[in-house]
């Protein structure tokens, strides 16, 4: 409704069509230089394939971040929302860290996880961005313009009243809202830290960082081809293996 | 069916049950007469996909035969249906002359249509390619090979890893894809590609290769630079194969390979592809898309090019900038809105030469070649007042062909029939004989006149009449006394009352003239047409093809300006359009990078409109 996905979408079709040789929809345009654009943005589960909706998520989320290099254009919409809040919340934090510290490719990620914009101070090159709403008496309005700053509210409640949802149950969940917001601020009040709530989560500590033989031992490893090795030559590196994590 | 013994069965079903075991797999279409049959379980099929009638024909082995038909004249119809089905079907005709044969007339198959390899026009989508592809695997490494039939486009690629195959399936979205038998199954079943195993010596190299220079008429694969590829030719081959074995004709269009390069492109994997919903949407609303958006191409092969340049975004800078020059260029005092009035006359030339090339081309086709090259000189024109290298290339690219203008204005009527079957296809004045042909069987009775007042002149018998029965078939009457003065050649046919009826050489050579002219003037007309289509064409297929595809899809402009607001989704639309700048290097970037100015000037525009 915001108009985040459309957005997100704009940025991918504009620099597909540059590529093709086309002029494109923008008074101006800075583009790449580009080597692959990659998207997770549907959320089709895969049944026949006997996929969940988180599976399939996963595993666009997977080959992202395996193959996108610094020339990549990434589109992140939502990743994580298609599992529990915590168990969400930390994937997101994590592929968002990941992308933008390590990988460095051109990113969009969009997310409904307000504890994710603390990354915009955290991270070089990363910025918070919201699109613009404003309230109409009970009602909403979308501006369709993309604002700087994080969001600072969200308007789900208001969406499901326009999208038809029964006011009992619109009523009830603002009531559950209201609750869930003041106990928050209590536990915030009582920790002394009120200013930033997501520092609760432990998950904002500063990410492992991998020990210095992984990487080794990885690069070991990657460098074996099975098909090639004899019996000898498997039990060789088996043990070159072992004495890397030594 | 084919367990039961061939000789219970009457002589016709032990031809068809002969027919029928070479393709045990699709459905066979079996001429007879005015109709084309189906039996035992292909008629049962048919009757369930098309929804017509199963019947049943006499007994055969003490079994009543079922049966379903289709009226030849609307076979197509019927064709068109399977095909976009994924049924792929045998057309069994018959071959020998009904009238001078015994027992069951000669029957073969004379062509497969499978969805991958169709080429006439009632089966095809107009803005669509339709490609057969077949895969061929090692390890991580495969091969990809697709051929575009109905234009002789044929194409090559080799890579590495499975998401690189799923991605490139995604792209091309072949009709069928041939994988070898046990090779690659499963993995690719889920891509929702129809498959076709094929044996695995198919794709071994060695025949591949040989196969390949045979059809391409070269003594290796270097020149086109696929040596080093050894899965592409693989599955090149057995693409190749498989598509002899339907056409059943040669396929002279096909005269070389290209190769792509994945490196060379902006790469979008499968999921990709599917999410930003370019040529396909994800609730499968084909006009919900940005092909939709921006394809206001004149003609049908410009948009084939623009989807293809759609689905296969290029990183070349230089080629890239070479296209935005040319748009600039055309977009400039819209200079396009003439290019595009010149294209308006030129018609499918791409799958019209391949028509030509199969030697399936209706004369419709030929008409419509004739008036898309006769538009060219305009267009070569039209296209040299354009500031452009680019547009200049295509320029000289394209060739005026006055030699197959000529030969086809010379040679087909105006306005030809439908099909060579029905005639007056052949122009008038281009065959001596078939004129002479044509003037007598609608011209009799001036001939007969005309012949009646010469002989009159050269005997000088003023009483010499011509007249017709059924026993005598045509004669010319004497009255007994002017009988002394009948020149010698004249031949005594008959005498009566009071007259001597006789023929001459000439008289009896019309008789045999008019009474088989129109067969022999529609034979002479397929004879004809028969030479037309097997002459060489001086005339690469591909070519005017090509460049005619290119100059219209690089206005896609077009569209943005005209669709303004014809739908939500194109109001949306800013009505300028600039020019992309695309880095050389990241460094280029960097100064974007720096969030503040770029996000509040990229707001999407609908929110300005407003």
């Amino acid at each position: 409704m915001g108009g985040k996905s459309t957005y997100m979408r704009q940025a991918a079709l504009i620099v597909l069509l540059a590529h093709m040789g086309s002029y494109v929809p923008a008074d101006s345009t800075l583009i790449g230089p580009l080597d692959r654009i990659f998207t997770r943005i549907g959320a089709a589960d895969d049944l026949a394939g006997g996929r969940s909706t988180f599976m399939v998520e996963m595993t666009e989320a997977a080959n992202i971040l395996h193959n996108a290099t610094a020339r990549s254009l990434i589109l992140m919409d939502e990743i994580g929302r298609g599992t529990s809040t915590f168990d969400g919340l930390s994937l997101a934090w994590a592929t968002a860290r990941h992308i933008a510290t390590r990988l460095k490719s051109f990113t969009l990620f969009a997310t409904h996880y307000f504890e994710l914009t603390t990354l915009a101070a955290e991270v070089e090159g990363c910025a918070n961005v919201h699109l613009d709403a404003t309230e109409h008496g009970d009602g909403i309005v979308f501006l369709h313009a993309v604002k700087e700053g994080p969001a600072n509210r969200s308007y789900g409640l208001q969406v499901a009243q326009l999208a038809g949802v029964p006011r009992e149950v619109i009523a009830q969940a603002r009531h559950y809202l209201e609750m869930l917001e003041s106990q928050r601020d209590r536990q915030n009040g009582a920790d002394g830290r009120a200013a930033s709530a997501q520092k609760e989560l432990p998950l904002f500590a500063s990410p492992a960082r991998p020990e210095p033989a992984t990487d080794e031992l990885r690069a070991a490893v990657q460098a074996i081809n099975p098909d090639e090795l004899s019996p000898k030559a498997a039990l060789e590196a088996l043990y070159r293996l072992r004495k890397l994590l030594e | 069916m084919n367990e039961v013994a061939f000789p219970q069965h009457t002589p016709m079903m032990q031809q068809y049950l002969r027919i029928k075991s070479q393709y045990p797999e699709i459905l066979l279409f079996y001429r007879m007469g005015d109709f084309y049959e189906l039996f035992f379980d292909d008629a049962r099929r048919a009757a369930s996909l098309l929804d017509i009638t199963l019947t049943a024909r006499g007994q055969s082995a003490g079994q009543p035969i079922p049966m379903a038909g289709v009226p030849f004249h609307s076979v197509e119809t019927y064709l068109a249906r399977l095909v976009r089905k994924g049924e792929s079907v045998a057309i069994c005709e018959q071959l020998g002359d009904p009238a001078k044969s015994k027992g069951p007339l000669e029957r073969q198959i004379v062509r497969v249509i499978t969805p991958g390899t169709v080429t006439d026009e009632a089966l095809l989508d107009e803005r669509q390619e339709t490609l057969a592809a077949a895969a061929a695997r090692d390890g991580e490494r495969f091969g990809l090979a697709w051929l575009d039939l109905a234009a002789g486009r044929f194409t090559v690629l080799q890579s590495l890893g499975r998401n690189a195959l799923a991605a490139e399936l995604e792209r091309l979205k072949p009709a069928e894809l041939l994988v070898s038998e046990g090779a690659l199954g499963d993995e690719l079943a889920r891509t929702g590609t129809a498959l076709r195993t094929r044996p695995p010596w198919h794709f071994e190299l060695a025949s591949a290769s040989r196969l390949l220079t045979d059809q391409l008429g070269t003594l290796d694969l270097k020149g086109f630079g696929v040596d080093e590829l050894p899965l592409a030719i693989c599955a090149a081959g057995a693409l190749l194969q498989y598509v002899r074995d339907t056409q059943k004709s040669a396929l002279p269009h096909i005269r070389s390979l290209h190769v792509e390069e994945r490196t060379d492109t902006l790469i979008l994997d499968a999921a990709t592809r599917r999410n930003l919903e370019l040529d396909a949407s994800l609730a499968g609303n084909s006009d919900a898309t940005l092909f939709a958006l921006i394809d206001a191409c004149v003609t049908a092969m410009g948009s084939r090019q623009l989807r293809r340049w759609l689905n296969r975004p290029l990183t070349d800078q230089a080629v890239l900038r070479a296209r935005y020059q040319a748009l600039g260029a055309l977009i400039d005092r819209r200079r396009f809105d003439e290019v595009r009035e010149q294209l308006h006359g030129i018609g499918d030339v791409e799958r019209i030469l391949a028509r030509v090339a199969l030697r399936s081309a209706r004369p419709r086709d030929l008409t419509q070649l004739r008036a898309s090259l006769g538009s060219l000189p305009a267009l070569r024109c039209g296209l040299a007042a354009i500031d452009s290298p680019l547009v200049l290339q295509v320029r000289d690219r394209i060739h005026e062909h006055r030699d197959v203008v000529e030969l086809l204005s010379a040679a087909i009527a105006s306005e030809p029939s439908a099909f060579v079957r029905d005639g007056d296809v052949i122009a008038a004045g281009y065959d001596a004989e078939l004129d002479e042909l044509r003037r007598i069987a609608t011209h009799t009775d001036e001939f007969l006149l005309e012949l009646e007042r010469r002989e009159r002149e050269r005997t000088g018998i003023a009483g010499l009449k011509l007249g017709y029965n059924r026993v005598q078939g045509f004669f010319i009457e004497i009255a007994r006394k002017d009988a002394e003065r009948v020149p010698k050649d004249y031949i005594r046919r008959q005498t009566v009352k009071s007259a001597e009826r006789f023929i001459t050489q000439e008289l009896k050579g019309f008789e045999d003239k008019v009474l088989s002219a129109r067969d022999r003037a529609l034979a002479r007309e397929k004879e004809l047409a028969r030479w037309r289509s097997s002459t060489r064409w001086p005339l690469s297929p591909s070519v005017p093809a090509r460049c005619s595809g290119r100059a219209p899809s690089l206005s896609p402009s077009r569209a943005w300006s005209s669709r303004q607001g014809a739908t939500r989704l194109s109001s949306a639309f800013p009505s300028r359009l600039s020019c992309p700048t695309i880095c050389a290097s990241r460094r280029g970037a960097a100064c974007s990078s720096s969030p503040a100015p770029t996000w509040a000037e990229n707001r999407p525009t609908c929110a300005r409109r407003r």
